[in-house]
C-alpha cells in the first residue's frame, strides 16, 4: 500500500467520523484555514469513498465562498458565533427570523423544524406546513429538536430572554455540535442591523442589502417627516388591543410604533405596559384617532388566515356605537380604524406604521401607498405565490 | 376479625396471626407498588417525541454501564440520558416526596383535606417565584434566583404557620387556620405582581405556576433525593407517635409522646421536602392530597406503612401523569400540574359519591 | 491559392469553436485527445476543459490497454485507484494529462465529474482510440442534478470565458499573419 493511500485512508477515516464541531472540514493542519491542498485531499477522498462526499462539498463551499476561513459573526445577543461549514439542517424557533430569511433570499430548504406558531400561520408559511413542529420557545420539545440533529437553532435574542437562555444553555450542555443563533427579527431599533448580519451569515449579502434598503426607505418615508411636527400638534390617539379597554403604554411595542407614525398615545404614561383603562378616561382625553387591534382573542379573524368583511364591519359598528363615543372627534370624523396584528406585530410592522401615518396625517403622507408596499413585500421578498386576496383584510375601512 | 373467645391463649394467638397476615398484606402492597413503579419506569423511558425504538432506549441505558457490550448511537444516548431519564427519576422522587409530605400533614393535622398546598405553602412559593420574575435579583441567573426565592418563601410560610399557631396553641385547627390566612395573603400578593408585570413576565409566572418537569437535571435530582433521604428516617421513626396522636392529643400525651415537638418537627420536615421539590418544578397539586387517601383505602391508617406507601403511590401517580402529559398531545407537552389535577378530580368525585361515613 | 493549412491552425480553430460554446453558465465539459508532441508513438495528451470558477471532482476510467503517465496538476490533486485516476480541480479550468497505449491496441477513456459546490454530477465525453491510432470523441451525456440539496451558487463569471476566446482568436490571427509573411 503506497503511503499516499495510507494518508488518504486516514483522511477518509477522519471525515467518516462525522463533523467535528469547531473545525473546518478537512483542515488537517488545524490552522483554521482551508488550503487548496487540503481541499484537494478532501475531493480525492470523496472520489475514493462516496460517504465522504458531504464533507468534501462543505469544504469546497468554505473554500470558494468563505475564502477558506470559518465565518464569524456577532448575533443580536452580542456573542460571536462561528460557522465551520454551511448549514444543512436548520431549526427556526421564531417565525420573525424565518420571515426575514425569506426576505433576504435565503433558500429555506435546509429548514427542517419550526415552532408551532409558524405552523399555525399556514397561509403565510405554506411551504412549511409539512415541516416538523418543535413546540415553542416557552414549551420547547427538546427531544424533537435533538432528534432532528440540526446544525443550527435560531432563537430570540432579547425577547423572552430567560426562556431562550434556558434553551441555549440546555442545548450547549447536551448537544454542543449545534450552533445557536439569536435574532429578534422585528424590533425597530435592531432590525436593519439584523438584516445585514443575517445576510452575511447565510451568504445572501446582495439581496439582504436590497431588502435592508427597501425596509429602511419605507420606515424613513414616515419617520423622517415626524420630527418636523411640533409636539403640541401631534394627533391624539387611543389604541385598543384585542382585549376591550386594554390599551398600551410606554415600554410596549405598540406605543413605540404609534410614536414612529407621529401619534401621541393618550395613555402613554400609565404604569403598566398594557393597562386596563377606565372607559371614562377615553371620553375625557378626547382622542382624534382610534385604532383597534384585531387578530387575536375575541377578534381572531382577518389577516393572512382570512376573514370576511362582515366581521370587520361588525366590530367597527360595535366600537363606534359605544356609549358616548359619538361625541369623540375620532368617531365623528370617521377616523376610527381597525388594524390587523399581522402588519403591526412582527417584521411587517413598517406596513402598519405607514397605514397609521396616513391616518394621522393624511395630507402630509398623501403619497404613501401602504397597500402597494405590502403587495411588493409579499411578492418580491416573501415570494408568496398568491399575494393578497380579497379575503385577506388587514385594515378597515380601507 | 374473629371475636376473641374465652379461650385466652388461643384467642391471643389468633389475633396475632390475624395481625401478622394483615402486616403481610401491607408489605405485599408496598412491594406491589415498587413493582408498579419499575414497570412504569420501563414504559416511560420509551415514551417521548424522539423516534426511538424500545431497543434503542434500553441499549442506550445499558451503554452507560456496560460500554463494551452495548453500543448506542450518540443521538439515542443523548436523548435518553440528557432528557428522559432524569425527568423520570425526578418524577419518582418528587412524587414520593409529595406523597410522604401529604401523608404526614394529614396525620399531623388529623385533617383529610390537608396537603402541602392547602396550607398556603404553594401560594408562598408562587409569590417567591413571581417576585423574582417581575423584579429580578441582581447578579444571580434568573433560573437560580427563582428557585432560591421559591424555596425561601415556602420555608417562610411554614415558619409563619408555626409562629401563628404557637400563639394560639399548636393544635391542628390553629395550624389549618394559619395556613388559610397565609394562602389568601400570598395569593393576593401574587395576583398583584401579575397585574403590574409585563405580558412576558405574566406568561412566565403562569407557566411556572402550572408545574412542570421540563427543567429537571441530574443535579436537581440529586439535591431532592438527598433531602428526602435525610428527612425520611426521622419521619418514619416518629410514625408510631403519629399513630398515637391520631387518637387525640390527650391520649398521645398520656402515652408519653411530646405532641407539640413532634407536630412541629414533622410539619417542618414536610414543608422542607415540599419546598425543595416545588422550587424546581412549580406547583404540582393533588399528589400530596390524593396518594394518602388511595393508600389509606388499601392498607388502612397505620402511619408506619401509610407514609412510605403513600410516597410510593405518589411516585407512581406523578410518573404516570408526566408520561401522559408528554404523550397525549405530542409534540405539545402539557404541564404536569394540569395533568395531576385531571387525575385527582375523578378520584375525588369517586370518594365523594362513595357511601361511607367519614373520610378517615 | 490555398496556402498550406498546418495542423496547428486546425487545432486553434477547433479550440476557438469549442471555447465559444461553453460561455453560458452551465456549459458542457469538453474533452480533447491529441497525440503528445515530441513523445513516442502511442502517447497521447488528454485535455479536459471545464466551466471556470468551480471545484470539480473528476474520475477517469481507462480500459486495460491504456496506461496513465502523468498529469499537469500538483501531486496532491491526483490519485490513482485501480483502473481509475481521480483529479481534484480547484478554481482552474483545465486538466491535461498524458496516457500511453501500445501501437496497434485500442483503448477507451470514460469519466464522470461532480461539481463539489452545486453537487451536480455529469458524464465526461467518452474517448475511443482505435488500433489504427484514430481518435473518436463522443459528446457528453449532459449533467444531471445530484439527489441532495445544492448549495446556493453565484452565477459563473463570464470574464474568463471571454478572455479565452480572445486568446484563441489572437493566436489564430497571429499564426495566420506569420504564414502570410
Amino acid at each position: 500500500m503506497r503511503p499516499c493511500h495510507l494518508i488518504l485512508a486516514v483522511m477518509v477515516f477522519i471525515t467518516l467520523s462525522g463533523p467535528v464541531s469547531g473545525a473546518l472540514p478537512g483542515d488537517t493542519s488545524g490552522n483554521d484555514h482551508l488550503e487548496k491542498s487540503e481541499l484537494a485531499a478532501m475531493v480525492l477522498a470523496a472520489l475514493e469513498d462516496g460517504t465522504a462526499i458531504q464533507n468534501a462539498r462543505d469544504a469546497a463551499y468554505v473554500y470558494m465562498f468563505w475564502n477558506g476561513s470559518p465565518k464569524r459573526i456577532t448575533d443580536s445577543s452580542g456573542k460571536e458565533r462561528v460557522m465551520w461549514r454551511p448549514f444543512h439542517r436548520v431549526v427556526v424557533m421564531n417565525s420573525e427570523t424565518l420571515e426575514t430569511m425569506r426576505s433576504i433570499g435565503y433558500d429555506t430548504s435546509p429548514v427542517i423544524g419550526v415552532d408551532k406558531y409558524t405552523l399555525q400561520k399556514n397561509e403565510f408559511f405554506p411551504e412549511f406546513s409539512g415541516t416538523a413542529g418543535i413546540g415553542s420557545i416557552w414549551a420547547p420539545d427538546y427531544e424533537k429538536i435533538v432528534s432532528l440533529q440540526p446544525d443550527a437553532v435560531f432563537l430570540y435574542a432579547t425577547v423572552s430572554k430567560s426562556s431562550c437562555d434556558e434553551i441555549e444553555e440546555r442545548l450547549a450542555r447536551t448537544s454542543p455540535d449545534i450552533t445557536v443563533l439569536r435574532f429578534d427579527g422585528y424590533l425597530p431599533e435592531t432590525y436593519p442591523a439584523e438584516i445585514g448580519v443575517l445576510g452575511e451569515l447565510l451568504d445572501c449579502q446582495e439581496q439582504g442589502q436590497e431588502f435592508r434598503e427597501f425596509y429602511t426607505a419605507n420606515i424613513d418615508a414616515v419617520t423622517s417627516s415626524i420630527p418636523a411636527i411640533p409636539e403640541g400638534d401631534r394627533v391624539r390617539v387611543y389604541f385598543e388591543t384585542w382585549t376591550d379597554y386594554k390599551s398600551c403604554a410606554e415600554g410596549s411595542g405598540y406605543d413605540q410604533k404609534i410614536g414612529m407614525a407621529g401619534g401621541s398615545n393618550i395613555f402613554a404614561n400609565e404604569p403598566a405596559e398594557y393597562p386596563e383603562i377606565d372607559p371614562e378616561a377615553v371620553l375625557e382625553r378626547a382622542p382624534q384617532v382610534i385604532i383597534k387591534l384585531i387578530g387575536s382573542g375575541k377578534y381572531t379573524f382577518g389577516g393572512y388566515q382570512g376573514g370576511d368583511e362582515a366581521s370587520f364591519s361588525e366590530v367597527y359598528g360595535d366600537i363606534t356605537s359605544r356609549k358616548g363615543w359619538d361625541a369623540l372627534e375620532a368617531v365623528r370624523d370617521d377616523r376610527t380604524y381597525l388594524l390587523h396584528t399581522d402588519i403591526l406585530g412582527g417584521p411587517q410592522f413598517f406596513i402598519g406604521v405607514q397605514y397609521m401615518a396616513t391616518w394621522f396625517y393624511p395630507e402630509r403622507f398623501a403619497d404613501l401607498d401602504p397597500a402597494g408596499v405590502h403587495a411588493e413585500y409579499l411578492s418580491r421578498y416573501q415570494r408568496l405565490q398568491n399575494p393578497l386576496t380579497n379575503e385577506q383584510i388587514f385594515v378597515y375601512p380601507w | 376479625m374473629t371475636p376473641a373467645r374465652n379461650d385466652g391463649a388461643g384467642g391471643v394467638r389468633r389475633l396475632k396471626e390475624e395481625y401478622r397476615r394483615f402486616t403481610g398484606q401491607r408489605c405485599l402492597f408496598i412491594t406491589g407498588c415498587c413493582i408498579l413503579i419499575l414497570v412504569l419506569v420501563g414504559i416511560a423511558t420509551t415514551l417521548g417525541s424522539a423516534d426511538l425504538t424500545v431497543g434503542e432506549v434500553y441499549t442506550a441505558i445499558a451503554a452507560r454501564f456496560f460500554p463494551a457490550v452495548a453500543e448506542s448511537s450518540p443521538l439515542a444516548y443523548t436523548i435518553v440520558w440528557e432528557y428522559r431519564l432524569h425527568r423520570i427519576l425526578f418524577a419518582i422522587a418528587a412524587g414520593f416526596g409529595l406523597g410522604v409530605a401529604g401523608a404526614v400533614m394529614q396525620s399531623v393535622l388529623r385533617n383529610p383535606l390537608a396537603s402541602p398546598f392547602t396550607l398556603g405553602i404553594a401560594a408562598a412559593a408562587s409569590f417567591g417565584a413571581s417576585l423574582v420574575i417581575v423584579f429580578g435579583i441582581g447578579p444571580l441567573t434568573d433560573e437560580l434566583a427563582v428557585i432560591i426565592s421559591a424555596f425561601l418563601f415556602t420555608l417562610l410560610a411554614a415558619f409563619a404557620i408555626y409562629s401563628l399557631s404557637r400563639y394560639r396553641g399548636i393544635s391542628p385547627e390553629s395550624m389549618v387556620l394559619a395556613g388559610i390566612i397565609l394562602m389568601y395573603l400570598f395569593s393576593a400578593m401574587t395576583s398583584f405582581l401579575q397585574y403590574t408585570g409585563t405580558t412576558e413576565q405574566l406568561q412566565e409566572v403562569v407557566f411556572w405556576m402550572f408545574g412542570s418537569l421540563q427543567r429537571t437535571s441530574w443535579g436537581k435530582l440529586a439535591l431532592v433525593s438527598l433531602v428526602i433521604v435525610v428527612c425520611l428516617p426521622y419521619i418514619l421513626m416518629r410514625s408510631w407517635d403519629l399513630n398515637a396522636m391520631g387518637q387525640g392529643d390527650q391520649v398521645a400525651k398520656s402515652m408519653g409522646v411530646n405532641v407539640s415537638r413532634t407536630r412541629t418537627g414533622l410539619m417542618m420536615l414536610a414543608a422542607l421536602i415540599t419546598a425543595v421539590i416545588i422550587c424546581f418544578t412549580g406547583i404540582i397539586g393533588f399528589i400530596g392530597l390524593v396518594s394518602p387517601h388511595i393508600t389509606r383505602l388499601a392498607i388502612g391508617g397505620d402511619n408506619r406503612f401509610l407514609i412510605p406507601a403513600a410516597g410510593l403511590i405518589g411516585a407512581a401517580l406523578l410518573l404516570a401523569a408526566d408520561s401522559l402529559a408528554r404523550t397525549i398531545l405530542a409534540p405539545a407537552i402539557i404541564p404536569v400540574g394540569i395533568m395531576t389535577a385531571f387525575i385527582g378530580i375523578p378520584f375525588f368525585l369517586y370518594l365523594f359519591l362513595r357511601q361511607r361515613e367519614g373520610y378517615w | 491559392m490555398f496556402r498550406r493549412i498546418a495542423l496547428r491552425h486546425v487545432l486553434f480553430v477547433l479550440a476557438l469553436m469549442l471555447c465559444v460554446q461553453p460561455l453560458t453558465a452551465d456549459s458542457p465539459i469538453q474533452r480533447m485527445v491529441i497525440p503528445a508532441e515530441g513523445q513516442p508513438e502511442g502517447t497521447y495528451q488528454v485535455l479536459l476543459v471545464f466551466p471556470p470558477g468551480q471545484v470539480w471532482g473528476i474520475r477517469e476510467t481507462f480500459s486495460p490497454e491504456i496506461e496513465f503517465i502523468s498529469a499537469d496538476l500538483p501531486d496532491n490533486s491526483v490519485q490513482k485507484s485501480g483502473s481509475e485516476v481521480h483529479f481534484a480541480l480547484i478554481g482552474d479550468q483545465n486538466v491535461s494529462y498524458i496516457i500511453a497505449i501500445e501501437p496497434g491496441n485500442s483503448g477507451e477513456i470514460t469519466g464522470t465529474c461532480q461539481n463539489m459546490v452545486t453537487g451536480v454530477t455529469g458524464y465526461l465525453p467518452r474517448a475511443w482510440i482505435s488500433d489504427s491510432g484514430s481518435i473518436h470523441i463522443e459528446s457528453g451525456t449532459g449533467e444531471h442534478p445530484a439527489s441532495d440539496d445544492s448549495a446556493q451558487v453565484p452565477p459563473a463569471p463570464l470574464g474568463p470565458g471571454l478572455f479565452l476566446i480572445a486568446l484563441c482568436a489572437g493566436g489564430l490571427l497571429f499564426s495566420l499573419r506569420r504564414e502570410q509573411q
